[in-house]
């Protein structure tokens, strides 16, 4: 019923989408499963009409369609239910549920009172025990979900997409899901659905599709599938890698998170020594940001304490300023959280300390000059000059910036969001020797990756978050893939 | 000029000329009488020189004696930076007690460099200048092979090299190589040391190559073998991006130096 034909996608110089081809049925169940940034929910927003392909074609019904907008998408009867919610708060429930699909008279005058009926029973079906006209902003997060599920349902769609939509349900509420789902299909409506959970897939797919590197590695019927073939097609077949890792010696603790506990964590305690390299696997949702953004000072705690130590600690300054003075924090999205892309790379070198480079209340351009170009000889960043601006470069040598910039400011403590994510492999490398040396020279580091692989290699432990708990710990030499895998997926 | 720098330099004139007088010295250096004086005083306690009226003679005993030992210890090679990042590198890999071999090269010298103030470190070595720089580590083992003695280069080989061989194995071995190339894979100079490398290679769990940037794209001799014959390579930042990415693709651990100031992350000395 949909075909999609050698889609690409890519942004700069990261392919996300390359040469996807896959075919979907109507009356059908078909799950995409692949780890986090594959390009999944790339893949359901380009047939959306939400983001353009750069090659490629859409067949609906054997016709080639060109999808440009939503509104496109909408006429052809395609539906997307995002990862994202989408709920005015301030409107009622019944509106935010026929949003875009009221239901009028003659066109024209919105019909209210049919409306709120129907809305009545969507909410029973759904399980819901709220009035129709309330507003929406005092339902939780699950009941948001489930509406923006059913807001969909209402516009009579030939094709539904969902993306990762059962991970903040609970099991009563996935089971309705799963109960008006199965009834879609039997209407003859092609359904797709988004996961990264295995056992999800298995339930309720009839067809299971692997992503793997901006490919379609596998597609199975259910009844041929089974965990452990799923898994396998998500690991790939072992590819020969070898991670970098330098076995530095610990030294002493170097921060100390204690029983923290906020919205989103549940009393987190560890402690990272100097030369010690800490990973934290976990799904998106699970927390795992939320953490690093405690660890950084970004969300407050309501309980418990982060302590950090230092060969020189007077006591003078606040404890809590010293503590996020010596975090140097390296965003996933460096373009637009950590870089100035349109400052040159010395300016984006030198500002976080940029007391360094002052005299006399002024701004020193030569010394700046001078300290940006030893930063830059010393991190091997390949520039032509100095006073370049930064969006210009590759992904590896601004992420060797942003490095910079925290090695200038005399950081001893280095926390990392998808440190290698959009960079190519030599850049890879580099950015590992940089580990290493940071090691190897008394820092400590936290990353947070999806690359399970990358965990494994570079890191002397992984901590395993789950919605907001650490469920396990481990070394990393006493792990394999597989493992990393079954301690995530076990719900 | 600095006083380390002058006495470079009366040295230099020393060993040219063998005696020199004050005022030839502080007309060359452009400084007093007095200042030159006070050098030669030092260089005197040294034992580099005998004072004499109005001038210095060179001790030459001494410095003979002096000439041997450095040879021994390797001193009189000549400094190069890079080189001596790759050592250090090395040095971090090597775990207390394990035993490893490190082999001939000057690479490999900067290896023993670094090992000085580590204690709890066994090396088995035939390179003469590692065995040299080992012995100021009091707390080290050592074993030396046997072997015919390589004049210029300093290291062992040979019959009895094999024979000190027999018995043992070695959870990592160090080597240098004098080209790395994807072509002609790893390259040595001579046949000596292609028959060290690949008897190291039989006995060691890992084999890892030391060698800084100016050794790639460069062909030498004779061929160890392709590129991943070797477990780790131990490299500078700024060797082509190709052999990064062809290491770290086919199993090959590939390490490169970087020159973070151990300083700069000891954290707490902002000042804002």
């Amino acid at each position: 019923m949909l075909k999609v034909c050698d889609v690409c996608k890519s942004y700069g110089n990261a392919d996300v989408l390359k040469n996807i081809n896959i075919e979907f049925t109507s009356g059908e169940i078909h799950a995409i499963l692949g780890g986090n940034g594959v390009g999944k929910s790339t893949l359901i927003n380009i047939i959306a009409g939400i983001i353009r392909m750069n090659s490629g074609s859409i067949y609906l019904d054997g016709e080639k369609v060109e999808i440009t907008s939503p509104y496109e998408a909408k006429k052809y009867g395609i539906a997307v239910c995002p990862q994202d919610i989408l709920i005015f708060d301030e409107l009622s429930i019944a509106n935010n549920l026929f949003i875009g699909n009221e239901t009028t008279y003659n066109h024209v005058i919105l019909d209210r009172e049919e409306m709120l009926k129907e809305a009545g029973t969507i909410l029973k079906r759904l399980g819901i025990n709220a009035e129709p006209q309330r507003n929406a902003a005092k339902l939780s997060l699950a009941e948001k979900y489930l509406i923006q599920f059913a807001r969909i349902l209402l516009s009579k769609p030939k094709i539904i997409m969902l993306d990762e939509l059962t991970d903040s349900l609970t099991g009563s509420e996935k089971k309705i899901v799963y109960e008006i789902l199965n009834e879609m299909k039997d209407k003859g409506v092609a359904i797709i659905y988004i996961t990264h959970q295995i056992n999800e897939a298995l339930t309720i797919a009839d067809k299971i599709s692997v992503i793997k590197d901006g490919k379609i590695a596998e597609t199975v019927n259910n009844r041929e599938a089974n965990l452990d073939t799923i898994a396998g097609y998500l690991l790939g077949e072992d590819v020969n890698i070898a991670f970098p890792k330098l076995p530095v010696t610990k030294r002493e603790v170097l921060l100390e998170v204690d029983n923290i506990s906020n919205l989103f964590l549940n009393s987190i305690s560890f402690s990272l020594k100097r030369g010690e390299m800490i990973g934290i696997a976990g799904m998106v949702g699970s927390g795992r940001s939320s953490l690093l953004r405690a660890i950084i000072g970004l969300d407050k705690i309501s309980e418990g304490e982060i302590r950090f130590f230092s060969e020189r600690s007077t006591g003078k300054k606040s404890h809590r300023r010293r503590l996020f003075q010596n975090i140097g924090y390296i965003p996933e999205n460096r373009e637009d959280q950590g870089l100035f892309p349109k400052m040159s790379i010395s300016k984006n070198i030198v500002i976080r300390n940029i007391r360094k480079v002052t005299r006399f209340h002024f701004i020193s351009l030569n010394k700046e000059k001078m300290e940006s170009r030893d930063m830059v000889d010393r991190l091997g960043i390949k520039i032509s000059d100095i006073n370049d601006r930064v969006f210009c470069l590759s992904g590896g040598n601004k992420q060797k910036i942003m490095v910079a910039r925290c090695v200038f400011s005399n950081c001893s403590i280095y926390v990392f969001d998808e440190p290698t994510k959009g960079i190519d492999t030599a850049g890879k490398v580099e950015i590992y020797n940089i580990f290493n040396e940071l090691l190897r020279k008394g820092a400590g580091i936290i990353v947070v990756s999806s690359d399970f692989a990358e965990l494994e290699g570079m890191c002397d432990r992984i901590l395993f978050i789950k919605k907001g708990r650490i469920v396990a710990e481990c070394n990393s030499k006493d792990i394999g893939h597989q493992q990393i895998i079954s301690v995530l997926g076990e719900s | 000029m600095f006083k380390a720098a002058r006495l470079a330099k009366i040295k230099e004139v020393l060993l040219d000329r063998d005696q020199v007088d004050v005022s030839t010295l502080s007309a060359l250096l452009n400084v007093s009488d007095v200042t030159i004086r006070s050098d030669l005083e030092e260089l005197e306690k040294e034992n580099f020189i005998v004072r004499t009226h109005g001038g210095a003679v060179l001790n030459e005993d001494y410095v003979k004696q002096k000439t041997f030992q450095d040879n021994l210890a390797g001193s009189r090679l000549e400094y190069n930076k890079y080189k001596e990042y790759v050592g250090q590198i090395a040095a971090d890999m090597i775990e207390d007690y394990e035993w490893v071999f490190i082999g001939q090269g000057t690479t490999c010298y900067y290896i023993a460099r670094a090992l000085v103030n580590r204690p709890n470190i066994n090396v088995v070595t035939n390179n003469l200048y590692v065995a040299g720089i080992m012995a100021q580590n009091l707390n080290s083992r050592v074993i030396v092979t046997g072997g015919d003695l390589s004049h210029n280069m300093m290291y062992l080989t040979g019959d009895l090299f094999m024979q000190a061989m027999g018995n043992i194995f070695f959870s990592k071995a160090f080597i240098g190589v004098g080209g790395v190339d994807f072509k002609s894979g790893f390259t040595v100079h001579d046949s000596s040391e292609l028959y060290i490398c690949n008897k190291v290679k039989g006995i060691s769990k890992e084999l890892i190559v030391a060698a800084d940037y100016t050794k790639f794209n460069e062909t030498s001799f004779m061929r160890i073998g392709p590129l991943n014959i070797v477990d780790a390579v131990i490299t500078n930042e700024n060797i082509p991006d190709e052999y990064k990415s062809y290491f770290f693709e086919n199993g090959v651990k590939i390490f490169t130096s970087y020159k973070i100031k151990a300083s700069s992350v000891r954290g707490d000395e902002q000042s804002c």
